[in-house]
């Protein structure tokens, strides 16, 4: 018989995103809009809510959400097994090759758990989506390069070399990959 | 071979003399160097010249100067934090006239501050603390029968620098609030030239730490935006590394103190929190070294703009803020290891994406942004982090 599932988890189990969560995240912040967003005068009227550029990493999905009030990097579970929950203020650390990127929690109902990182606001710089689509397009580029080859443009458009991950390795990593070891 | 062992030997000695020095374990200087260091955005391994650096240069002789204010950012300096912290300053720098915490009185004090003056002619750092009354001839404030306009600008004259430290002393802070009867002024203002600013009701201490020992590890000031904020502190919103940002994202606002949302910790941004158009390391630095949310969004007070000319004493607490266009700052800070609890590093790292970002956008689209259409992943990443 299988056991009866509190709401929160048995809702959790449509939260794994087998496919791109592109049109989800929309749906989630295009309802954020017409009903919290109401009211806050800082909205740029040549912007919409649009998510672009998901892709699959390290076992969950990277994107980057525009909105006409912030641009954030998310990350979405492909699994909820193996994602990492935490609360609207606390902080979690992903590492990418252009540096280590703090990331806040988040929730919705039509969405799930999702981790962003908040790249701009207010979004009056943009002039339009197109712009503010290249310029998201850019930081999910610049995210994978190494931040010091990032001022080079030419190195920009090269395939960027992984980093060295036993430089990159902190002692909390190190003991936290060897002490399982030890234990078992 | 032999003098790597004599290099080394050296440095041994000179833990061992810091150690004396400063009563503190070669461990804690270390922490101490890494903190600092790291406040400047200062890359990994530069602990070791700012260690250097204190342990050899000759400490810089300070003349802090107090005028219209209420000696919080001294307080800040010295209270609270790490029980080694005020040592430190005190060693860091050599406090030659410092009215609240000199033994010396009256005459006797005034004629300290001329000897340090004379001994140190050109080398000696000045700080101030405070506005400076200019209406009447500046009777408003006066230190040993001297106007502190009069002061101001005998003590800057032969300085090898000047800080001003705090809001008052940046632009008036909140002795300038108007009608401003007394005509408070900026050190800057009075003095007719650009200084380097601290502001922060009070500022971060180790923002006025960081800026002192980059003067010491080397020999100048750091580099400061149009208002003469050091950039490594003051150059990203608190609204862009706020821990509250996803609340503001998803639309959840506290709408009045004491209310549901400001129970649950949602944005504070229709409370009137300033965030989004101040520009400091507050929520990256925090405060006090007592651990996450030790700032004052933090504890569910939004930020009153207290950096920000303009914002901090000039707009109600409750008026929400004006979104500026912010441009992303055309300099980082480079960092690139996580140092202590905070997340500095982070922070550098998100500066350095959105700026690469903003300002390659146009020929980043055309190569890369095809690229990550085409659906190309990008390159796995090492390791997460779940701290």
């Amino acid at each position: 018989m299988p056991r009866r599932l509190l709401p929160r988890l048995a809702s959790s189990v449509t939260w794994d995103h087998v496919a791109d969560p592109a049109q989800f995240v929309e749906a989630a912040f295009r309802a954020i809009q017409t009903q919290r967003m109401q009211g806050v005068p800082i909205l740029n009227p040549a912007l919409r809510v649009e998510a672009i550029g998901f892709t699959p990493w390290r076992g969950r999905w990277l994107g980057l959400l525009i909105t006409p009030w912030c641009m954030n990097l998310m990350l979405l579970p492909e699994q909820m097994s193996a994602w990492t929950s935490i609360a609207a203020q606390e902080r979690l650390f992903y590492e990418f090759p252009a540096g280590t990127l703090a990331f806040l929690g988040g929730h919705e109902p039509e969405l799930g758990e999702y981790h962003s990182c908040a790249l701009y606001s207010p979004m009056a710089e943009f002039a339009d989506q197109a712009s503010a689509r290249a310029v998201g397009h850019a930081a999910l580029a610049a995210l994978m390069i190494p931040l010091a080859a990032a001022d080079d443009a030419d190195k920009v458009a090269e395939a960027p070399a992984p980093p060295e991950p036993a430089a990159a390795m902190s002692k909390r990593e190190f003991f936290g990959r060897i002490l399982p070891r030890i234990n078992s | 071979m032999s003098e790597t062992i004599f290099d080394l030997q050296r440095e041994e000695d000179a833990f061992a003399v810091v150690e004396q020095r400063l009563q503190i374990s070669r461990r804690e200087f270390m922490q101490f160097c890494a903190a600092v260091a790291a406040t400047m955005g200062l890359p990994a391994g530069a602990e070791a010249a700012v260690a250097k650096a204190i342990e050899q240069a000759q400490r810089p002789s300070v003349i802090w100067l107090h005028f219209q204010e209420c000696t919080g950012c001294s307080e800040s300096l010295l209270r609270a934090e790490h029980p080694t912290l005020e040592k430190l300053i005190l060693d860091v720098i050599s406090l030659d006239y410092h009215e609240t915490l000199f033994v010396a009185a009256g005459h006797q004090a005034e004629a300290a501050r001329k000897s340090a003056m004379q001994a140190h002619k050109g080398k000696y750092v000045l700080v101030v603390e405070g506005a400076i009354p200019v209406k009447e001839n500046g009777i408003y404030c006066k230190i040993g029968g001297k106007t502190a306009v009069d002061l101001v600008k005998e003590c800057a004259a032969d300085a090898a620098a000047v800080i001003a430290i705090g809001s008052c002393a940046s632009w008036g802070g909140m002795p300038s609030t108007g009608p401003n009867p007394t005509g408070a002024s900026s050190v800057a203002e009075v003095l007719g030239k650009p200084v380097v600013t601290i502001p922060g009701c009070p500022p971060s201490p180790y923002n006025f730490l960081a800026t002192v020992v980059h003067f010491l590890t080397f020999g100048k000031l750091p580099e400061v935006d149009q208002l003469g904020r050091p950039k490594f502190a003051y150059s990203r919103l608190i609204h862009d590394n706020c821990e509250r940002r996803a609340h503001f994202d998803a639309g959840r606002f506290a709408i009045e103190f004491g209310d549901t949302g400001h129970r649950q910790g949602y944005c504070l941004y229709k409370l009137g929190c300033k965030g989004p158009e101040t520009f400091a390391n507050c929520p990256t630095q925090l405060f006090g070294d007592a651990g996450p949310g030790t700032w004052p969004v933090g504890c569910g007070h939004p930020c009153i703009g207290c950096t920000e000319k303009g914002v901090g004493f000039a707009k109600p607490i409750h008026q929400t803020a004006v979104l500026k266009n912010v441009v992303p700052p055309l300099s980082y800070p480079r960092i690139v290891e996580e140092q202590g609890g905070t997340s500095f590093a982070a922070a550098a790292a998100l500066a350095a994406i959105a700026g690469a970002a903003a300002g390659g956008a146009a020929m980043l689209a055309k190569n890369l942004g095809k690229q990550a259409e085409d659906g190309k992943p990008g390159t796995p990443a090492t390791n997460q982090k779940a701290d």
